[in-house]
């Protein structure tokens, strides 16, 4: 019987593999029944290997991180992103705002601050409308609790004030932000309506 | 219980509770007392029932249908359930057909925050509606300069209309129409014509009816409230302050006034001078101290101005100095003026323009309560516009008048009135000696009428009103009225326009002279100095500037004003009463504290801390305001006083001089805030009229600045109205 030979050493060595293997296989299952099947998963290390199943995926997929604000000009955002506060006027160029003060009266952070009169056309209308940027959380009350559409969340998040006082914005300012950003906002209101 | 207590009461089950309630009382007032709050719009504590609106529907045991509990009387073992399903059912269908045809545009109402209707489709409504049909829009009604409307939102309760009938007296307003047409409406397109028209404003329960001066500036919800005293008659009614925070800063701007239930003084009603002489408060103010350079004026600073007064007082005192205060002025503020002003000179007059006591009769507090007068069965006026002068006494006499009372008046013009008065038209120069006569010889005299027989034989209350407080001889005629009231046992009340006279009179600020316009005698004798506070120098005291070109004149006010302009040498800006703090004294001897609402406009400060500065200054001591106010409370005149006793006063012989013009302030034109009240001044007439005799030659009328006659038979026969400007209107 020369032709099968398997050397002493080599069937060391086999034998002690079977031996570890048989070892470990009785370990394991020794865990199984006494620890259950979750202890014997995180023993195997199971998830971490799912997880660098992810990771090396992902290594080699295109990247979607922007570096803001050196990159990212326009964000992806949700119709509903709640960024600066703007307001609107109908197509014909009159102001939305009716002066009803209930977003004076819901914000949390008392950031509205509203003055009205009796307009010359007989109608009510606002003389100061002011929101303190700094005060502002941009929670978004306002824009729910407006029974015409008039305050509005922009997704504009890129703003910033230089000078102290400016982070007052007035009627003017928030009419010509409306103004600039009307398409958005007409797109997000379509987007979050359907 | 005794006997006596059960056949008062009556027991009934209120939604399980067997409660004791006194018999007859309404329904819907035993449930609200208990906790059980009904719904409604027609009911109002103070009208009559009409049990319109159907919204006070409850469900008594026994009875099949619900049953409205405004118009329902308690009785004995009634069983009442206010949320049962009857009860709930027919509310909501009731609040269904309210809002059925009311438009939904409660973010633009007025009323949006404190409106009924929305507070009780809130609790006792549904959220749904079975009507898919069109809205009712109406046609808004003018009701002129102080109510706006939008008649679309009326729910047709009539609170408006019985308002007007059963306490203003004047019915301005009406339901027309029937089933889905009715609406209200003024019959003729005149507008309110009432002193009570701002009054409609809260008790409409909806937008309908709404404050047209606040029209869209404020929302309830941000209004700060401020307890306040009314500073424009003689009562002082109860007020709230509504202000509002301007901007982001603290800095609060006053928005409105309503009333504040008192039942002694205003019940819940406010008349439309207290309720928007606010806007006053905005127009037209002093903003600095002011140094006249030739014919303009250069700004100073509060630094600047103390050294001036110093100056100007230091130079004057070897000469007269003297110091009018309105009579609006507040006590601790009067206080402080006559301290300072004491100091500075031995010749020294510190009083108001009017004088209303004198050494033998001092001013004192009346005992004829706003409750005794509506209990009266004679009431006599004399010289007395009340209607417009004192409306909340006005109201008490119609109470009388509906409970059978006599009202009788004496004076030159016959003043409108909301209820029947037998008048007595006398020149200004007889009116004085026509009442000694009627007092004394009443039952002798031929020429007294039978009414005035009759009435003088009864009980009688004697009110005292403006027209007879600025007669030359008013001082006579106090003394014969105050006599006679012990000799006939009568009460009188002294009824002036301005709201603390009494209050000066106790801070000893009532000028030493006889005779009603004291401030007359500064013209006759040069002064030194003179200080007027919160008056017109030429319009409330008459002075001829021309004659006081050698006087050097500081003026103190809230209002910049012609005469001011033109005759002031240093103006000082002050501020107006719901800027301010301290006590007004009413003609019944009520003191009546109030603290500021609003932080004084621009650079305004009270003449009390003007004095406070002097005396610094001076090295005057001066108590603190809080110390001032102490003092008044405690030794400032009781109502329980004991009788002051003068000798018998003679009969007063007609007044000989022919050129006498009682100049009658209109209600509106009383003091310099009122003055500047827009919408007042539109709604109301202006006219400052005078009464001369006959015979005076109309060269001297128009050098006092009347320009146009009127003779009426509204006006007493020998006696001649001028006026100056725009009309005579509602005298």
């Amino acid at each position: 019987m020369d032709s099968i030979y398997i050397s002493d050493e080599a069937l060391g060595v086999g034998m002690n593999l079977v031996g570890v293997f048989g070892a470990l296989i009785t370990f394991a299952l020794l865990i199984y029944f006494i620890f259950g099947r979750d202890q014997l998963k995180s023993l195997l290390l199971l998830d971490l290997l799912s997880g660098l199943r992810v990771t090396g995926k992902k290594l080699f997929e295109p990247k979607t991180t922007l570096h803001f604000p050196d990159e990212g000009e326009s964000l992806p955002t949700s119709p509903r992103f709640k960024g600066m506060l703007a307001l609107r006027r109908y197509e014909n160029g009159q102001e939305r705002c009716i002066a009803c003060k209930l977003c004076e009266a819901v914000c949390p952070a008392l950031a509205i601050n509203i003055e009205s009169h009796e307009h010359t056309d007989g109608t009510r209308r606002t003389t100061r409308f002011d929101i303190d940027a700094f005060k502002c959380i941009n929670c978004g009350l306002c824009a729910e609790a407006c029974p015409v559409d008039s305050i509005v969340c922009t997704d504009e998040m890129n703003y910033s004030f230089l000078r102290r006082g400016d982070n007052i914005m007035t009627k003017e300012q928030l009419l010509a932000i409306g103004d600039l950003y009307e398409d958005q906002i007409a797109r997000n209101m379509e987007k979050d309506r359907a | 219980m005794s006997k006596e207590q059960s056949e008062q009461t009556v027991s009934i089950v209120l939604n399980g509770e067997k409660i004791e309630v006194k018999k007859n009382s309404r329904l819907i007032d035993i449930a609200s007392q208990h906790g059980c709050q009904v719904p409604r719009f027609c009911y109002h504590e103070k009208l009559s029932v009409v049990a319109s609106c159907r919204m006070c529907l409850v469900d008594i045991e026994g009875v099949n249908k619900p049953v409205p509990s405004c118009a329902t009387a308690v009785s004995e073992g009634m069983v009442v359930q206010t949320r049962s399903k009857k009860a709930v059912d027919a509310q909501e269908s009731v609040m269904q057909f309210l809002l059925m045809k009311h438009p939904l545009h409660c973010p633009v109402c007025d009323q949006g925050g404190e409106c009924e209707l929305q507070d009780v489709s809130m609790g006792y409504g549904k959220a749904i509606t079975n009507y898919s049909g069109e809205k009712r829009a109406e046609v808004d009604e003018d009701l002129g300069a102080l109510v706006a409307t939008d008649m679309s939102l009326c729910i047709h309760c009539t609170r408006c209309v019985r308002f007007g009938e059963e306490v203003a007296g004047v019915k301005n307003l009406g339901l027309m129409g029937r089933s889905d047409q009715v609406k209200i409406s003024t019959y003729l397109e005149r507008g309110l014509q009432s002193e009570w028209s701002g009054n409609m404003v809260d008790i409409c329960p909806v937008g309908a009816l709404t404050s047209k001066p606040a029209k869209f500036s404020g929302r309830s919800w941000s209004y700060v409230q401020h307890e306040g005293i009314a500073a424009h008659d003689c009562l002082g009614a109860h007020i709230s302050y509504h202000t509002m925070a301007k901007g982001y800063g603290s800095k609060h701007v006053l928005k409105r006034v309503v009333p504040r239930p008192c039942a002694e003084i205003n019940s819940v009603w406010l008349s439309d001078r207290d309720r928007f002489s606010y806007e006053g408060l905005a127009h037209n103010r002093i903003e600095t101290p002011m140094l006249r350079v030739g014919d303009t004026f250069r700004p100073l600073s509060w630094d600047d101005a103390g050294q001036y007064v110093m100056q100007m007082l230091a130079d004057s005192s070897s000469g007269r100095i003297g110091g009018i205060v309105s009579p609006q002025t507040i006590t601790e503020d009067a206080v402080a003026f006559k301290t300072v002003l004491d100091q500075l000179s031995a010749d020294i007059d510190v009083g108001t323009h009017q004088n209303l006591g004198d050494e033998l009769l001092p001013l004192r507090s009346s005992q004829l309560s706003l409750h005794r007068i509506s209990k009266a069965k004679t009431i006599i006026l004399i010289g007395c516009a009340v209607r417009w002068d004192q409306p909340y006494i006005s109201l008490s006499i119609k109470e009388a008048v509906a409970n059978g009372a006599k009202v009788l008046s004496l004076g030159s013009i016959r003043h409108q009135s909301v209820y029947p008065v037998h008048h007595e038209m006398v020149t200004p120069q007889m009116l004085v000696r026509r009442i000694g006569i009627l007092f004394t010889q009443w039952d002798q005299c031929g020429s007294i009428s039978h009414e005035w027989k009759q009435a003088l034989q009864d009980p009688v209350v004697v009110l005292v009103g403006e027209e007879a407080l600025i007669h030359p001889q008013a001082q006579d005629l106090r003394h014969l009225i105050h006599y006679y009231a012990s000799v006939w046992s009568y009460d009188y009340a002294l009824l002036p326009q301005g709201a603390n006279h009494l209050g000066l009179s106790e801070s000893g600020l009532n000028a030493s002279q006889s005779g009603g316009t004291p401030w007359l005698k500064y013209t006759q004798k040069p002064l030194a100095c003179l200080w007027v506070h919160d008056l017109d120098p030429v319009v409330d005291l008459g002075l001829n500037v021309e004659s006081l070109a050698q006087t050097k004149i500081i003026v103190s006010a809230s209002h910049w004003s012609l005469a001011i302009k033109n005759s002031a040498d240093l103006v000082l800006p002050t501020v107006c009463p719901p800027e301010n703090s301290g006590t007004y004294i009413n003609y019944l001897g009520m003191k009546q504290h109030f603290s500021q609402a609003c932080a004084p406009m621009h650079d305004a400060r009270s003449l009390y801390q003007v004095c406070a500065d002097l005396s610094e200054k001076l090295q005057i001591e001066l108590n603190s305001k809080e110390n001032l106010t102490r003092g008044i409370n405690q030794s400032f005149t009781e109502n329980t006083e004991k009788p002051i006793k003068i000798p018998q006063p003679s009969l007063v012989p007609e007044y000989n001089q022919k050129l006498m013009p009682i100049v009658l302030t209109p209600w509106v034109q009383t003091d310099l805030w009122v003055r500047n009240a827009p919408s007042l001044q539109k709604a109301y007439p202006k006219t400052k009229v005078a009464l001369v005799h006959k015979e005076v030659s109309a060269k001297d009328i128009q050098a006092l600045g009347y320009t146009q006659t009127l003779q009426s038979q509204d006006i007493a026969v020998g006696a001649v109205l001028y006026y100056n400007s725009d009309g005579v209107e509602g005298l």
